[in-house]
């Protein structure tokens, strides 16, 4: 598990107001900050997604049409969707102890239902993303008796195929997304106290 | 401060990136209908790393090209050379290319550095 002390010493910190939206607080003394961490995190998730939506799927699905994306991508014999490869490193995280922090992507108008927003943190912080684009959601939880620092970022639409996959998929509750739309969100979360 | 005042006198205010000014024409009042609808939802805000409207750097090169060729590239979609994606018609097949070509007109105009 990771080493809590740097939230918790940033957690006891009077300077460290956790708020809505809030930004910008100081770094505890010899730490960071959980708003801080969680974007870091999350720099890192989004640069990661935009390398392989570039440079491996626009290159070898659009560009040089060798290869198609797929949502059933091992029946295709395709390339996973961004989206599916984002959510495989999310289980993956999940799956290690060690990790200390989880993620996943969530939406409002989820085509799975395991993927809808199940706290008041998540639900607040997917229709904040949803309603004022470029903006992050900040707040803090308590869950099973453990305090969490939960982050949402906005997950946008940025393809003729996100956008045409929800709208005509079966399953979803919502059919007028346009590209640039927010679909949903990252959610991030970072245990802050103790259990 | 007085040069900042007789500075800004006279030309077209210098391009926002991110704003869509209104342009006199009928071709650029139509462009502008028709970008506000479809391409602001990325060229406004850079989604997927769309190059802002009013950003002169990062049109200055494209703008260098020739007008076909955007059309095209935007009309058809196209793959840049870092992997970012321009939809072909912005993701709004109900568009015709003559809309689109209306609205890349308007971006670029937008785009202009001041003179």
């Amino acid at each position: 598990m990771m080493d809590r002390s740097l939230f918790a010493v940033a957690l006891a910190t009077p300077a460290l107001l956790l708020t809505a939206c809030g930004g910008g607080e100081p770094a505890a003394e010899g730490g960071i900050t959980p708003k801080q961490m969680a974007d870091a995190l999350h720099a890192v998730m989004e640069a990661d997604r935009t390398v392989y939506t570039r440079r491996v799927v626009n290159r070898l699905q659009n560009k040089e049409q060798v290869i198609q994306a797929s949502e059933h991508f091992e029946d295709d014999k395709a390339l996973p969707l961004p989206a599916q490869m984002f959510r495989f490193g999310a289980e993956m995280v999940a799956e290690n102890e060690a990790a200390g922090f989880t993620y996943s992507l969530q939406s409002l108008w989820p085509i799975n239902d395991q993927n809808a927003p199940r706290t008041e943190a998540e639900k607040t912080g997917l229709q904040f993303v949803a309603d004022n684009p470029g903006e992050n959601y900040y707040t803090t939880e308590a869950l099973g008796g453990t305090e969490y620092f939960t982050a949402v970022y906005a997950d946008t639409a940025v393809a003729p195929a996100c956008v045409t996959c929800h709208n005509d998929h079966r399953d979803t509750p919502r059919s007028d997304f346009e590209i640039g739309d927010v679909m949903g969100g990252v959610v991030l979360r970072i245990p802050v106290g103790g259990s | 401060m007085v040069c900042l005042a007789a500075c800004g006198e006279g030309g077209p205010p210098a391009p926002v990136p991110g704003e869509a000014p209104p342009l006199t024409g009928e071709r650029l009042e139509q462009g502008r209908e028709i970008w506000l609808g479809t391409c602001g939802n990325c060229h406004a805000r850079g989604v997927a790393g769309a190059p802002l409207i009013g950003d002169t750097a990062a049109w200055a090169p494209r703008i260098a090209q020739e007008p076909a060729v955007l059309h095209a590239h935007a009309i058809d979609g196209y793959v840049g050379p870092d992997g970012t994606m321009m939809p072909a018609k912005g993701g709004n097949p109900s568009l015709t290319d003559a809309q689109v070509r209306a609205a890349v007109d308007y971006m670029v105009a937008a785009s202009q550095p001041p003179q």
